[in-house]
């Protein structure tokens, strides 16, 4: 009897496993993997780009390429079809292959997960990972300790003090990659630039940020430089964030000021209409701030910076650079995205803009980049 | 593709790893919710307080320290969960939703307001072992070694406390308050122990995945609750409730088996927006079942009754 009931655990678990295993096979169907019918799949990556590359010249090396978001966001996975589109523009013109599709992975902001990724990458004997945000990075830091796979990381904010390299120059080990970090101070004079007589700047801000604590830290010491007084106000969910906006809006701040603020990203389009209304334009350290709303994103180009991430993984695969001494890229921050509705809207002239920055792009609010 | 192939051992290594350091959490609510039968919702923000704490001791030079700091850390948690349900009489469930919010500014501070925190090249107890003589025996296996052998330390040290006077009476408290007040204990007290101590545990489940990942990062801990009850729960379904070591051992193995389900989930390349359903419908599942399997039976004797009225 006991046995009898054992048995009908046992199957009730198997059943349960069976259950997550097929939902796996439905999803994976239409990505380029489904391990099921393994053979054809497993190539498939492979000789698509292959089949470009044989155009040149035959069939030249494969190499693995491990890529992992930290998670689903409008800025990473621009960072993440970048690096994609130049492996595969790379790829063609040295007549390599980057296989990238059967590694692409997703953290969800799962510490557990992105463990478990790191395990699976290194298991399948990648010759390069590429994590992407800071928290992907560590862990994939950590994964590498020992078997010392290349890391090349992206839209990390600061690489020396999250522990990643010991300097940007020369990186120390098997890591070495891309960072967003803003530049605060020329991105101030284009506020400057704008509205000469700005007096009170709002900040605007999660504190659990980590790519916000030094990029806050300077713009408070430039302000303080400039005399503009400053107003903070953080928040670390979408409706903390609204009534944080609320009270810089209260304190009849003349600007709002948001570093590369993942969190407020995701509210931004929560909050756009509020600042519209009060006629403040808000200043952010992402173009895809504008995009969202925002009256001026300001910063690196996520593009730009997930081509030079996938310039240096090539450099290191293809040319043998060392990435212990290969420098972290810093960005020229210059592109300033302004949103032309919201311009309108608050009735700001930015034309002084196009002499500061290196590019003036103009956006209208969507959710999300085309 | 083979299921080999699917199934590599290091990908079934670092399943068992993260399996046995999460089998602390699953130790946790084995206490709180099937024994003292409270749900304690502050588990999520008080695994993330295990980490940082330890990420900061650890940082000081102290590897084996930090454990412990990150223990009291989560005890002070557990204390407060507790204090606020038994003295101030706040619903157990929102007393715990109350820790769990305010355990993230807590949490932010302890880290230095910052999201992230690393320990890369400090000492922890993973490196300890590795370096030591034990280090080459154990070859690529050391930190499954760690892993397990806290697992079962703690699972061991739980079943032999639950069988103390004052274990037997917390066990008492969750099976029928009224019953330990009238034998004068205050179910008060025995919450508040269970529930610091249970607070410990998931404490420590943190401080070790802080030395095994090197890392801390503020939103490590989110929906750790439902996947420690998911294992719990397979593990109750796979076992059996039988004796306390046997129930404890359980809430090892399901924490294990519920990592291996998530790795060849990933390994098949599961969209990764499905997972968190995946988790979902396991946890689902495996709490129905109990009923499930009453519905069947109850359902079966009503069949064999119309069939004997029958003949």
């Amino acid at each position: 009897m006991k046995n009898v009931k054992f048995a009908k655990k046992a199957l009730a678990m198997v059943m349960a496993a069976a259950m997550s295993l097929s939902m796996a096979a439905c999803g994976g169907g239409d990505a380029a993997s489904s391990k099921a019918d393994s053979t054809a799949a497993e190539t498939t990556a492979a000789q698509t780009a292959q089949a470009a590359a044989s155009a040149a010249e035959g069939a030249g090396t494969v190499y693995k390429v491990g890529i992992v978001k930290y998670v689903d966001d409008a800025s990473l996975d621009q960072i993440e079809a970048a690096i994609q589109a130049e492996l595969d523009a790379k790829g063609t013109e040295l007549g390599v292959t980057f296989d990238y599709a059967d590694y692409t992975k997703n953290g969800q902001a799962d510490s557990t997960t992105l463990n478990q990724i790191a395990s699976d990458l290194i298991a399948d004997q990648v010759d390069v990972i590429i994590p992407i945000a800071t928290p992907a990075a560590l862990i994939m830091q950590t994964a590498t300790e020992e078997n010392q796979i290349p890391v090349v990381f992206s839209a990390v904010s600061d690489p020396v003090g999250a522990g990643l390299v010991d300097s940007l120059e020369t990186p120390g080990s098997n890591i070495t990659g891309t960072s967003d970090a803003l530049n605060v101070e020329a991105f101030i004079d284009l506020m400057l630039a704008a509205n000469p007589d700005l007096k009170t700047l709002g900040l605007l801000y999660d504190q659990g940020q980590d790519s916000s604590k030094s990029a806050i830290e300077s713009a408070l010491a430039y302000c303080q430089e400039k005399g503009i007084e400053t107003v903070e106000k953080t928040g670390t969910t979408n409706d903390e964030l609204s009534l944080a906006a609320d009270a810089l809006i209260a304190a009849s701040v003349d600007a709002v000021f948001t570093p590369t603020d993942n969190t407020v990203m995701t509210a931004e389009l929560a909050i756009y209409e509020k600042f519209i209304d009060a006629k403040i334009p808000h200043y952010a350290g992402a173009d895809s701030f504008a995009l969202n709303g925002a009256f001026c994103g300001y910063g690196v180009n996520y593009v730009t910076l997930g081509t030079a991430t996938a310039d240096i993984v090539v450099d290191i695969l293809v040319n043998g650079a060392d990435p212990a001494a290969t420098a972290v890229q810093l960005m020229s921050s210059g592109i300033a995205m302004v949103n032309t509705e919201t311009a309108e809207a608050i009735g700001l002239d930015y034309s002084a803009f196009s002499d500061l920055c290196e590019e003036v792009k103009e956006t209208t609010t969507q959710e999300s980049f085309e | 593709m083979s299921l080999a192939s699917i199934f590599t051992l290091s990908t079934a290594q670092t399943a068992i790893e993260l399996g046995c350091i999460y089998a602390l959490v699953a130790l946790a609510l084995f206490l709180s919710y099937s024994i003292l039968n409270i749900a304690d919702l502050s588990t999520d923000s008080c695994f993330t307080l295990g980490c940082a704490v330890c990420c900061q001791v650890t940082l000081m030079g102290h590897p084996i320290l930090a454990l412990f700091a990150a223990m009291l850390a989560g005890v002070l948690s557990g204390y407060i969960t507790a204090f606020l349900q038994t003295r101030l009489g706040v619903e157990s469930i929102l007393a715990g939703i109350i820790v769990n919010t305010g355990l993230y500014t807590v949490n932010l501070a302890v880290m230095g307001f910052s999201s992230t925190l690393s320990i890369f090249k400090c000492d922890n107890i993973f490196s300890m072992v590795k370096d030591s003589a034990l280090g080459d025996w154990l070859g690529s296996w050391y930190k499954l070694a760690v892993a397990l052998l806290i697992a079962l330390a703690v699972g061991g040290l739980l079943t032999l406390f639950l069988k103390t006077r004052l274990g037997l009476s917390i066990r008492a408290t969750g099976d029928s308050p009224d019953m330990i007040k009238a034998s004068s204990v205050n179910p008060a007290f025995t919450i508040t122990v269970g529930l610091c101590i249970s607070g410990s545990l998931t404490a420590l489940s943190g401080a070790v995945l802080a030395q095994y990942q090197k890392s801390c990062d503020i939103n490590l801990g989110t929906g750790m609750v439902t996947i420690a009850l998911a294992s719990l729960i397979i593990g109750e379904t796979l076992i059996g409730k039988g004796g306390m070591l046997r129930r404890a051992l359980g809430a090892i193995i399901g924490s294990c088996l519920y990592r291996l389900f998530v790795a060849v989930a990933l390994r098949l390349n599961v969209p990764a927006e499905c997972m968190k359903l995946v988790s979902a419908l396991i946890v689902a599942i495996a709490i129905a079942s109990p009923a499930l399997k009453k519905y069947a039976s109850f359902q079966k004797q009503k069949a064999q009754r119309r069939g004997g009225a029958k003949c």
